[in-house]
């Protein structure tokens, strides 16, 4: 890849990686490990992508991917500082802070999924396909993250 | 439907707000300069693979567990038929810790690192790989086929499968599609 070329890619992705990571890890040290790991692993790529939305999912896939391998590294959950499980960004409203707290309470593969179905608005059946699940892996975990948001933001959460 | 409608502007309007640091920015653009390291260090991993083979161990489901205090006694049936019984601590409380909807307990894989060990008490289980035209397939115990074509041109790949509705592995695997390694782990069980 061209250096402008890179550049143009981080620039028009950094963000949609880094939301994804902070997604499944939680804290900003970890996503911003995986930002990285993401972006190396771009410049090893040697394949080509056909379209921008090819890139985006080749992009997404290789985060979920990271950070399931930073979560399963045995001292990640043995061991991690308070200041880290205390994160949260700083949010304009407060009701933006609480829907952050509760999906960050969810289990990993419902954050991931959640995420990806409301924030990046993929379909079932795409993020079954980007996730190496089947559909029904997908709706169940939609399913059980939505009542348990439900359960924790009440009205908030139609 | 409006109520997911109202959802999907709720949680776009919260992450809306998340933004990389700059310094992030920095750091991830200046990796472009530094090619000539990551050249080496994968022609580097090519040659610590090349006589890879393959060796996986996987389990498959919890099938019952017995609480006592703060331990759980699983007992796990391998694909083999053999029985092994393990302890584990039990999960915290809270977030390594959910309740699927008919009461069964989770363990999510804040707490599966005791689980596992168990792979040293597994029997031996393949993954191959397999190649058919210009497509690469991870194959899991002859019946699970995924994939891996794209995510593997460049020596590497990882992800995750659901073997089944209870078991939720992780996958690794690197090197080449004649020469191999494949490493399977288990991140989260749902005990039956």
């Amino acid at each position: 890849m061209e250096n402008t070329d890179y550049e143009k890619t981080v620039e028009r992705y950094l963000d949609i990686v880094y939301r994804v990571a902070l997604s499944c890890c939680k804290n900003p040290y970890d996503a911003e490990d995986v930002v990285q790991t993401v972006f190396l692993k771009l410049l090893e790529y040697k394949g080509n992508f056909q379209e921008q939305e090819h890139l985006r999912r080749w992009l997404i896939r290789v985060t979920v991917n990271e950070s399931h391998s930073l979560w399963r590294t045995f001292q990640r959950r043995k061991v991690i500082p308070l200041e880290e499980l205390a994160f949260e960004p700083s949010f304009s409203t407060e009701e933006h802070s609480e829907l952050f707290y509760a999906v960050s309470c969810l289990p990993i593969k419902y954050r991931e999924v959640v995420h990806l179905y409301y924030y990046e608005e993929y379909s079932i059946k795409e993020i079954a396909v980007l996730l190496h699940l089947s559909e029904t892996a997908i709706q169940t975990r939609l399913m059980r993250a939505r009542k348990k948001l439900k359960q924790q933001l009440k009205e908030a959460w139609k | 439907m409006k109520s997911d409608r109202e959802n999907k502007a709720y949680y776009q309007h919260t992450f809306d707000e998340v933004h990389a640091s700059k310094d992030l920015l920095r750091k991830v653009k200046a990796m472009k300069e530094n090619t000539t390291t990551q050249r080496w260090i994968k022609i580097s991993r090519y040659g610590y693979t090349a006589a890879a083979i393959v060796a996986v161990l996987i389990f498959s489901n919890v099938i019952t567990y017995a609480a006592s205090g703060n331990l759980w006694l699983l007992t796990i049936t391998m694909p083999n038929g053999k029985t092994v019984q393990k302890t584990v601590e039990a999960p915290f409380a809270g977030e390594d810790m959910a309740d699927t909807e008919d009461g069964t307990p989770v363990i999510e894989s804040a707490k599966s690192a005791e689980i596992e060990d168990l792979s040293e008490e597994a029997e031996g289980i393949t993954a191959v790989l397999e190649s058919k035209g210009e497509k690469t397939f991870l194959v899991i115990e002859g019946n699970y086929r995924i994939d891996i074509t794209e995510d593997f041109q460049g020596g590497s790949c990882k992800g995750t499968y659901e073997l089944d509705e209870s078991s939720y592995y992780y996958y690794e695997v690197t090197g080449t599609p004649q020469a191999y390694d494949i490493t399977v782990d288990l991140i989260s069980v749902v005990l039956k």
